[in-house]
């Protein structure tokens, strides 16, 4: 696989910050569910390569926290009232078992080392904790579009059926299911007890 | 950053708790300091409010 020669897409991001709040906000309603498939309270939610967060800033939640690699992105979150911390999702600052709830919406595909950054989500759960992964699937028509206009952006993206991804999940220790198919498909990993 | 998310961030490298020492505090915010690893002793900046919890090997990038 290419991961090795991947680079992320951190410098692209960090330049278009301000522009990422055009994106249609990340919906609630496709969270909910999701984080109702954990096996405990979700209070600390963890939002991984959650840009200027508005995951967290969807969900009413006592405890929401964004890390991302880019500081542009961060500068936003604060602006929104959301704490943001400064790091690698690959080599995540945060302590095992510290939260209840891990998001990576539709961040995965721009991430160099996605197993790692997996991996690292896993650790930081909770027992009965949820990972909720929001992305895109690239065999879909609309994804085959996606794929294309990403990398003619100049995107380092690598996509990855929903199959996939539960197996990836599955791989690190949690209990993998597909809530949602389509071409943006949602997979959702528990953390056993 | 408040001083709450300390119970949330570790050190990105073996994820021990870092001490917190603060420059300069703005009401509940801790707008400049340094957080620095128990256990290897790495020091992490806290700039404009944000802690910098990039690995080293990360943190001399530049972003642009």
């Amino acid at each position: 696989m290419a991961s090795d020669t991947r680079t992320g897409d951190v410098a692209i991001f960090d330049r278009i910050a301000r522009l990422y709040d055009l994106k249609p906000a990340t919906r609630r309603k496709k969270l909910a569910p999701a984080l109702a498939m954990a096996d405990r309270d979700v209070e600390r939610v963890l939002d991984v390569g959650g840009g200027t967060g508005q995951g967290v800033r969807a969900l009413n939640v006592p405890t929401g926290v964004v890390v991302d690699a880019a500081p542009g992105m961060l500068a936003e979150a604060r602006d929104h009232g959301v704490a943001g911390v400064r790091g690698d999702a690959s080599r995540l600052p945060v302590g095992d078992e510290s939260v209840d709830a891990v998001l990576i919406l539709d961040a995965l595909h721009h991430m160099a080392t996605p197993r790692a950054v997996l991996g690292e989500a896993a650790r930081v759960l909770r027992p009965g904790g949820v990972l909720v992964c929001l992305e895109f699937d690239p065999t879909t028509v609309l994804g085959r579009g996606l794929v294309t206009a990403e990398h003619a952006f100049g995107f380092d993206s690598q996509f990855f059926t929903a199959g996939d991804l539960a197996a990836m999940v599955r791989a690190v220790g949690l209990s993998a299911s597909i809530p949602r198919t389509g071409f943006e498909y949602t997979v959702v990993g528990v953390k056993r007890f | 950053m408040r001083e709450d998310l300390m119970d949330i961030i570790c050190c990105p490298l073996d994820k021990h708790e870092l001490d917190l020492e603060v420059i300069r505090r703005d009401d509940d915010e801790i707008m400049e300091g340094r957080l620095v690893c128990t256990e290897c002793g790495e020091e992490y900046p806290v700039e404009d409010g944000i802690p910098n919890l990039l690995p080293p090997d990360m943190r001399e990038e530049s972003p642009a």
